[in-house]
């Protein structure tokens, strides 16, 4: 069986910084919910779900708390399709995304829905990205901490290749200027911002200056996927997941995030170009692009891991200003993690944004319905076709990538 | 590896900076490893 298949819902709650007594399990159940009232189906139609919440409340210790037997009682439908990405946020993100679809194609099941909730990732948490220092000999003692982590790999892409912080700088500006115009967006109305306003925050490890960091805060998202053939029934604008690729090749932050250059050379990138042949489609076919912007520094070096520039290159590249709405590639259109929202485990609000993106359902300044595609205004890319998303990418030891496109 | 580059002012480190690590016992199960400028 190979059958089409099609992202036919999404649904965000409110991105916050106060969770207001909230559970993530709250915020995941509202979520999939609104994705599921998007594609006008119900949990009945669901045969899999890759969730994830930060806690299961009243379990003291869960650890066990996305797996699927607990969804499965609190849903009340039984879960047929049990495995789900680990490489962006263990059951969401484009990794799963790609897992569902592989599910469906193949005709294991016929209609998925990822979601992900989280309420325990506020700044002051220390359990905030805990995973980034793990309480052994060879990282405790340091003190080191998620920040000061990516700023080592930074520091050294910008030995290596003679990448700026005035390029860092230009990409986090472009980036929070999208956010800045996106009502849903945590860090709506803040901004806009030149590259020089980034250089000028704070400093919060070197390079990375605080505008150059993702915040953390509280939500949910969802994503139901289904078989083109439903999907054409369905109200929703169906967007055709065309491919996209995976590769893991260390333990994702559960060592200090390098550059591949301190592992014996870089990674292996024809995991990327295969996952464009699957697609059907080429770099220059894709009209706007959704990457995983932790920190500044990180988005720089998926544009090397896609191909989209030589290794090296990304920072000339990003900054060149292709990553604005009236650029090349608009990129990070919501706000992507820097402003619009960053739960902790943000992977799957990037291909929902892809995919908002190819539906024109795109809210900011611009009068209802009449897009300006003009930087200040609008964030929305004009009549886009393909959108590529990514929930994971160097230096956290592998990447990921989905190419989605408007049936 | 991570570890801590001491007794040095940090605007002066850079990478290639030649060090040599100085073990520093902590307690009976604890030694610690920050490094100085060789």
């Amino acid at each position: 069986m190979d059958r089409p298949v099609a992202v036919v819902g999404v649904g965000t709650t409110v991105q916050t910084r106060d969770a207001d007594g909230r559970s993530g399990l709250s915020f995941a159940l509202e979520a999939l919910q609104r994705a599921l009232d998007d594609a006008g189906l119900t949990k009945r139609d669901l045969q899999g779900v890759f969730p994830l919440v930060d806690a299961w409340p009243n379990l003291a210790d869960p650890p066990g708390n996305s797996r699927q037997t607990m969804w499965a009682r609190q849903l009340g439908i039984p879960i047929r399709w049990f495995t789900g990405g680990v490489n962006s946020g263990n059951g969401t993100g484009v990794s799963a995304l790609l897992d569902a679809t592989a599910a469906i194609r193949s005709g294991f099941i016929d209609c998925a829905a990822l979601v992900i909730g989280m309420a325990a990732t506020t700044p002051s948490d220390p359990r905030t990205a805990p995973w980034t220092r793990p309480s052994d000999q060879f990282t405790a003692w340091t003190g080191s901490y998620t920040a000061a982590q990516f700023a080592l790999a930074a520091r050294r892409h910008m030995h290596e290749f003679g990448t700026t912080a005035e390029q860092l700088a230009a990409v986090a500006a472009t980036i929070r200027n999208h956010g800045h115009l996106n009502p849903d967006a945590v860090m709506a109305g803040r901004g806009p911002y030149t590259a020089d306003d980034v250089l000028a925050s704070p400093m919060v490890a070197d390079p990375l200056t605080r505008l150059m960091c993702a915040q953390v805060n509280c939500g949910g998202a969802a994503l139901v996927v289904t078989t083109l053939e439903r999907a054409r029934d369905l109200r929703a604008v169906p967007v055709v997941v065309l491919g996209g690729g995976d590769q893991l090749c260390y333990p994702a932050y559960v060592e200090p995030p390098l550059l591949e250059h301190e592992l014996g050379g870089p990674f292996p990138t024809d995991w990327v170009d295969r996952g464009f042949a699957m697609a059907g489609v080429a770099r220059d076919d894709v009209d706007v692009v959704e990457l995983y912007d932790g920190f500044a520094s990180w988005v720089v070096m998926q544009w090397e891991m896609l191909g989209f520039c030589a290794r090296g290159e990304g920072g000339a590249f990003a900054a060149s200003g292709v990553m604005g709405v009236d650029g090349r590639f608009p990129t990070c259109t919501d706000g992507g993690c820097l402003s619009f929202s960053h739960m902790g485990a943000p992977a799957l609000l990037r291909p929902i944004e892809a995919v908002r993106q190819l539906r024109g359902d795109v809210a900011d300044a611009c009068p209802a319905g009449a897009h300006t595609y003009r930087p200040g205004t609008c964030r929305a890319a004009r009549d886009p076709e393909v959108a590529l998303a990514v929930s994971m990418g160097p230096p956290t030891g592998g990447g990921n990538f989905a190419l989605l496109a408007r049936a | 590896m991570l570890t801590n580059v001491v007794d040095v002012d940090p605007a002066a480190v850079e990478i290639g900076m030649p060090v040599v690590v100085r073990f520093e016992r902590v307690d009976d199960e604890i030694t610690v490893y920050p490094f100085t400028p060789a």
